[in-house]
């Protein structure tokens, strides 16, 4: 079969035609019908325009969280509200800006200077209770204890030695 | 085309019921020819382009025109009926109901020799991709314009004469193998 034989062919399709009994009772149910006209927005819910919007607001959220996550919110706002405030001290907000700079300064230096004597005495104590200290001799403090009466309210030899003071 | 066809759609958008009574006269057999030859069961093919024309009444206010007829309209509803019916039900395509499908152009004042021929090119036709029977069946039956089947399908208009002619090759190679 030749190509126009086969074009000639499908031209003939044009003679299948529907029943008219379908053709009729189609129209008659379909022209019947009550046809609820919505409103155009929500014809288009799921076309252009819904796309248009969440293609906006997606590309407008994506924005703001690059700008938040890079800081620039900070330099943004400032920038505008120092500039477009009236009655704003500008010179004064920055003093007491930088005065809360630096005592944040001073406290976080502090606070590394306990940090490390923290650690000073910790490294001290294990050393002690590993080695333990030179000075805490046993027989020493055995015989102090043993001569310091510690029921007597008066001490005869402390009594002494503020009278050797005194004179 | 339908000569005032776009004063017959506004009408029709504003709820005349007639206007759209005249746009169904013209367009129901282009649309019924394009669903039977794709599903090949009458009563089927009854229903889909019911659907197809129920779907353009109730949603005639979303069709503009630029420049493509309300019928690349009518079509692309149709074809996304005829999908939706396939995603759910497809069946397999007997002879007889092609025959059936012969029959009906043959009561039309076609030749007796011509069932054989019919029934081989409506089964060959069945047995090309969608996309191809769909550009075939708009371009060579229904006379549709490469501008008109591409706003129907979606594509581009170098996309509907590509499918075009890969459809008309395997059509033709088709046919012949048959014989």
């Amino acid at each position: 079969m030749t190509e126009n034989e086969l074009l000639q062919n499908l031209k003939s399709l044009k003679g299948i035609l529907p029943r008219s009994e379908f053709t009729h009772q189609s129209k008659m149910s379909i022209l019947s019908s009550p046809r609820t006209l919505k409103p155009k927005w929500e014809m288009v819910g799921r076309g252009v325009l819904a796309e248009s919007l969440n293609f906006g607001l997606s590309m407008v959220l994506t924005a703001a969280a690059v700008v938040l996550v890079l800081g620039g919110a900070t330099s943004i706002l400032r920038a505008v509200f120092l500039n477009s405030l009236p009655g704003v001290d500008r010179e004064g907000l920055l003093t007491e800006a930088d005065n809360i700079s630096r005592d944040i300064d001073i406290q976080l230096n502090e606070a590394e200077y306990y940090a490390v004597a923290a650690k000073e005495t910790s490294v001290a104590l294990r050393e002690a209770s590993l080695n333990g200290p030179a000075h805490a001799n046993p027989l020493l403090i055995q015989n102090e204890a043993s001569t310091f009466d510690f029921q007597d309210p008066t001490n005869s030899n402390i009594d002494d030695l503020l009278n050797t003071l005194s004179q | 085309m339908l000569e005032d066809e776009q004063k017959l759609v506004k009408k029709a958008k504003d709820g005349e019921v007639e206007a759209f009574g005249l746009l169904y006269d013209h367009y129901l057999p282009k649309i019924y020819r394009f669903v039977l030859l794709k599903v090949s069961h009458r009563e089927e093919a009854e229903d889909l382009t019911h659907q197809a024309f129920l779907k353009a009444w109730e949603n005639i206010n979303q069709y503009n025109f630029k420049g493509y007829s309300f019928g690349a309209w009518l079509y692309r509803i149709a074809r996304n009926t005829t999908v939706d019916y396939y995603r759910n039900s497809r069946s397999e395509t007997s002879m007889e109901e092609v025959s059936e499908i012969a029959i009906e152009g043959i009561s039309l004042g076609g030749a007796v020799d011509k069932k054989m021929e019919w029934e081989g090119l409506v089964k060959s036709i069945r047995r090309l991709k969608e996309i191809e029977q769909e550009v075939l069946i708009m371009r060579f039956v229904e006379d549709l314009s490469p501008k008109e089947i591409a706003e129907a399908i979606e594509k581009s208009e170098g996309a509907v004469k590509l499918i075009q002619h890969r459809a008309i090759n395997n059509l033709k190679k088709m046919v012949n193998e048959g014989k």
